[in-house]
């Protein structure tokens, strides 16, 4: 996604605003990324780099300390990663990432080309050479120059010596790679060497030294570029070059270079005019066609080599183009490569070519070739390196900051100031300008040291290739897995959604007060608040001396009349499928009903349909009670005994008792004499009424002892034939048991109770609401 | 296989709705059959709910979590009833002590305890979302226990009466009308089943 940001370190993605990864808590956001305003004015490169023209936008520069990555993969005895050090591409464009691609990758594409060059010249293989101008773009450059145009070097093949001539131009163009980091887009200027009898002088790269600190760089008096190198004898002196203190300043430098154009190089293929003529109009629009990758669309110029009598080419270093501090590298590289044996035939192949001696350059000026695989910091210097980089930006000396270069200072001041305006400290830090460079050890070395302290490494942690991002060896993990399976249907995932919708509800704060102050005074509560009260008052005073017992429901007296009409040793099915919460209220009601049962001598059998109803209420004295228990099937069950009942009491077991003698004919609810359902649930009333009543219509029947709460859903059923009563709550209760003559003492004693607590309950609802209304109205007087 | 799952369930299904109309001797039989295997399948999934509910208290206990004695009294009474209850039966003298002093007792306190928490949640709803259902709960909360207070205390016939009329034109109505939803709901979902439409056999 386009918005995600991704880790270097563990590669997933994070919101685009994070500046830690939330998987592996590696920094996502460089030091120095994204400097402010004032980190930009103190530091970066800004000091040798002309300020950038309104409406263009500076490409973000990226970590300062990225050259140090650079130093550390050579360490490893690695190429160094000069794309990772590479601060930004060109004007213009994004810089690059680079630590999007792998270390090896990136490697390889630095280091790579020179060594396969340096194996390929090894092996005298022309073609490597011939393809050298082609790679003549700094493959260093490579993520910067995105969309750069390699320069097309066509080597003219004159009887066939197909040397490259572009070759020599490789020491013109060594730009010091720590200057990578500053510079970004500068590079030295390029030199082309014409191919010319006696022209092959490696002139540029006998001004090597003199460009390896670019005179521009020096103090802001900017120095005309090395043009390229004549092509002719005396006649091709690149007349740009003379006039180029004056129009050196890079125009691709200065403004957009978005729609400059690179002069088209035309050469001569004549001998007497071999020099490029683009070459002495170099200067004038001299843009490095490596620069392609900044100027966007900018043409790299067709640097069409003259080739003349083959002569030049072999005057010509072959591996000139490369930079001369790789020619240590190549030549180990070159050693360890296997070369067929075909191309080692050939005498002219050098494993070792000899890099280019840049003649007229001092010894002390000339750069130092690169030594990779060290680096050239000690470990004091690269702590201090190290804390400019993590601290506040490194603020160039104030001798250093440039003012803008004009053509009249750069005249002034270009012969001498090359080299003394090179930072000390930038030129020490340059590969192999002084002493041995610190291997990677050093470089964990200073960052052991840091470990110690709190602020040192978090500069640095995260920072691909550089730091891991927590300081352990082993990285933690977070256990993503869950520590169960848990296998939901989308329906089950839908109910648990909503689950956890309805609690998260309950948990949302709500603005209780609005809904108060709206009752507050509102005749809502006022009516609220007489109805509680008239209900309090009724209770409190109907209670006094009343002790009168409700009126029961009169379906109780049908009940009593089907218990009287059964016969001796009737067949009763009781099912108690009330739930222990009622037992209670039951009680009375199913004590008076069993005792009538017992009285009248019947054959019970008593079962449950429900688990928890077991042994809830014992059998009567007096009569033949045969408990089975738990029958399961719910509604089949209902059915079931309407036809089968032995097999769905006894299950294929003997059946019925020996004691119950009236029960060996019952092959169905329609043989019992009745059937008396307790229950305390409504359901079960119905699916009872509803299965086994049309099967008990005719002398057999229903009857219900139920909680009153059941009342008011098991009235439309005792209409139905198959009913023959209902003992409901408490009252009908206390009527059957009078009617039985049985001792009502403690069943009025409960009733009597019952009335106490509702008495009690409406005085305390009165006093209560009285108090804490009062209480309320007190607290908002001493409030105001 | 989920061809066969189907068929299974609806050829179940069907066999048995159809023993249930024409309760033929060999079908009865089968009909029977396939209703003990429910029972046992019932009777084995109480069991393991009685297991899992075992093992999870008895993990919070190991680990001494906040509310561990509440854990150990209920593995304690669990052993304890499973035991008595394996030992004597439903019947027997023990296990109806437990069911009178100690099942019946805590079922009824949390019955009126679970009164307590609905008339506050009435109340709490009509303070939150005052719409007609909850108004229409608190008013019948309010009219039917000043009628049943009227009924019980007063004992007058004409009280009584009254609160028998709101009962038959009020209450019943109301409760007639769930009932036939309920039962229309019922014979729709059974019907779906039947069709295959819903498959709570299987993973959708």
């Amino acid at each position: 996604m386009a918005d995600e940001r991704r880790c270097p370190m563990c590669g997933r993605p994070n919101p685009p605003d994070a500046e830690v990864c939330q998987h592996c808590g590696a920094r996502l956001t460089f030091v120095g990324a994204e400097p402010t305003a004032g980190d930009e004015a103190a530091f970066s490169t800004s000091w040798f780099e002309e300020p950038e023209p309104e409406g263009r936008e500076r490409p973000p520069s990226t970590d300062d300390t990225a050259w140090l990555r650079g130093f550390f993969a050579t360490s490893e005895g690695e190429a160094a990663d000069e794309e990772d050090w590479e601060p930004t591409g060109a004007e213009g464009e994004e810089a690059p990432a680079p630590e999007s691609a792998p270390l090896d990758a990136r490697l390889h594409a630095w280091v790579g080309p020179e060594a396969e060059a340096a194996a390929d010249e090894g092996a005298a293989q022309p073609e490597a050479a011939a393809e050298g101008p082609a790679e003549w773009v700094p493959p260093w450059l490579g993520t910067g120059t995105g969309d750069l145009e390699a320069p097309q070097a066509e080597p003219a093949t004159d009887e066939g010596e197909g040397q490259p001539e572009a070759a020599a131009g490789g020491p013109a163009e060594w730009v010091p790679p720590w200057l990578g980091t500053g510079t970004g887009d500068l590079e030295a200027p390029q030199a082309e060497p014409a191919a010319d009898e006696g022209a092959a002088q490696p002139e540029a790269a006998a001004e090597g030294p003199a460009e390896w600190v670019p005179p521009w760089l020096g103090s802001g008096d900017l120095e005309a570029p090395q043009a390229e190198a004549a092509a002719d004898e005396g006649a091709a002196q690149p007349e740009a070059a003379a006039e180029s203190p004056a129009e050196w300043v890079p125009p691709w430098l200065g403004t957009g270079t978005g729609d400059l154009e690179a002069p088209q190089a035309e050469p001569a293929a004549d001998e007497g005019e071999g020099h490029p003529e683009a070459a002495a109009e170099g200067p004038a629009e001299w843009v490095p066609p490596w620069l392609g990758a900044g100027t966007g669309d900018l043409e790299a110029p067709q640097a069409e080599a003259a080739a003349d009598e083959g002569e030049a080419a072999r005057e010509q270093p072959e591996t000139g183009w490369l930079p001369p501090w790789l020619d240590q590298e190549t030549a180990n590289l070159a050693e360890n490569i296997e070369v067929p044996a075909e191309f080692e035939a050939q005498p002219e192949a050098s494993a070792t070519p000899p890099a280019p001696e840049p003649q007229a350059a001092p010894e002390e000026e000339r750069p130092a070739p690169r030594q990779t695989g060290e680096l050239a910091l000690s470990v004091e210097e690269l702590e201090a390196l190290l804390g400019e980089s993590e601290g506040e930006p490194a603020a160039p000396p104030e001798d250093l900051l440039l003012e803008e270069p004009s053509p009249a200072t750069e005249e002034e001041a270009a012969p001498d100031l090359e080299q003394a305006q090179v930072p000390e400290w930038l030129r020490q830090a340059a590969p192999g300008a002084a002493g041995p460079p610190p291997s990677a050890s050093v470089v964990d070395e200073i960052l052991s040291r840091g470990e110690g302290d709190e602020e040192a490494p978090e500069a640095l942690v995260g920072i691909p290739d550089v730091l891991p991002a927590v300081p352990e060896v082993a990285r933690p993990q977070v256990r993503s897995r869950a520590p169960l399976t848990l296998r939901l249907t989308r329906r089950q995932e839908q109910r648990a959604q909503w689950l956890q919708e309805l609690l998260q509800d309950e948990k949302r704060p709500r603005d209780l007060g609005a809904a108060w102050r709206t009752l507050r005074f509102g005749w809502l509560r006022a009516l609220v608040a007489l109805a509680l009260m008239v209900v309090a008052a009724l209770v409190v005073y109907t209670s006094w001396g009343a002790r009168t017992t409700p009126a029961p429901h009169p379906a109780w007296q049908a009940a009593f009349q089907a218990i009287e009409a059964l016969p001796p040793q009737a067949p009763v099915l009781v099912v108690a499928d009330a739930s222990w919460a009622t037992v209670p209220e039951l009680r009375p009601a199913v004590e008076a009903v069993f005792t009538h049962l017992g009285r009248k001598g019947v054959q019970g059998v008593e079962i449950s349909t429900v688990p928890w109803g077991v042994g809830l209420f014992p059998g009567p004295e007096g009569a033949t009670w045969h408990p089975v228990g738990f029958v399961p099937g719910g509604v089949t069950l209902m059915a079931q005994l309407q036809r089968a009942l032995p097999y769905a009491l006894a299950g294929g077991r003997p059946w019925p008792p020996e004691a119950l003698t009236a029960w060996r004919g019952v092959q169905g609810l329609p043989q019992t004499a009745l059937v008396v359902v307790i229950t305390d649930n409504p359901e079960t009333a119905r699916l009872w009424v509803e299965q086994a009543g049309p099967a008990l219509s005719g002398s057999s029947g229903l009857v219900f002892v139920s909680s009153s709460q059941v009342e008011p859903w098991l009235l439309p059923y005792l209409a139905t034939p198959g009913v023959r009563g209902a003992v409901l709550g408490v009252e009908g209760a206390l009527a059957y048991r009078q009617a039985l003559g049985l001792p009502t003492e403690s069943t009025q004693r409960l009733w009597q109770r019952y009335q106490a607590l509702w008495v009690l309950g409406g005085v305390l609802m009165l006093v209560a609401t009285a108090g804490a209304y009062g209480l309320q109205r007190v607290a908002r007087r001493r409030q105001k | 296989m989920r061809l066969l799952r189907i068929s299974l369930a609806l050829g179940v299904g069907l066999l048995a709705l159809l023993m249930y109309f024409f309760p033929l001797g060999p079908l009865a039989a089968l009909q029977w059959v396939f209703y003990d295997w429910a029972a046992v399948l019932v009777a084995a999934a109480w069991v393991l709910g009685l297991h899992y509910m075992a093992q999870h208290h008895w993990r919070g206990l190991i680990r001494r979590r906040g509310d561990w004695p509440a854990r150990a009294v209920l593995i304690l009474t669990l052993v304890l009833t499973f035991v008595v209850t394996l030992l004597q039966g439903p019947g027997g003298t023990w296990t109806r002590w437990l069911l009178e002093y100690g099942l019946i007792p805590a079922a009824v306190s949390l019955f009126a305890v679970a009164g307590v928490v609905l008339t506050y949640r009435g109340l709490w709803l009509l303070q939150h979302r005052r719409d007609p259902l909850a108004w229409s709960f608190a008013v019948g909360v309010v009219l039917f226990l000043a009628a049943d207070a009227v009924r019980f205390f007063t004992g007058r016939p004409q009280v009584a009466q009254a609160v028998s009329t709101l009962e038959r034109w009020l209450v019943v109505p109301a409760l007639r009308g769930l009932l036939l939803g309920l039962a229309l709901g019922l014979i729709t979902t059974a019907w779906r089943l039947l069709w295959a439409a819903d498959r709570p056999y299987e993973d959708e």
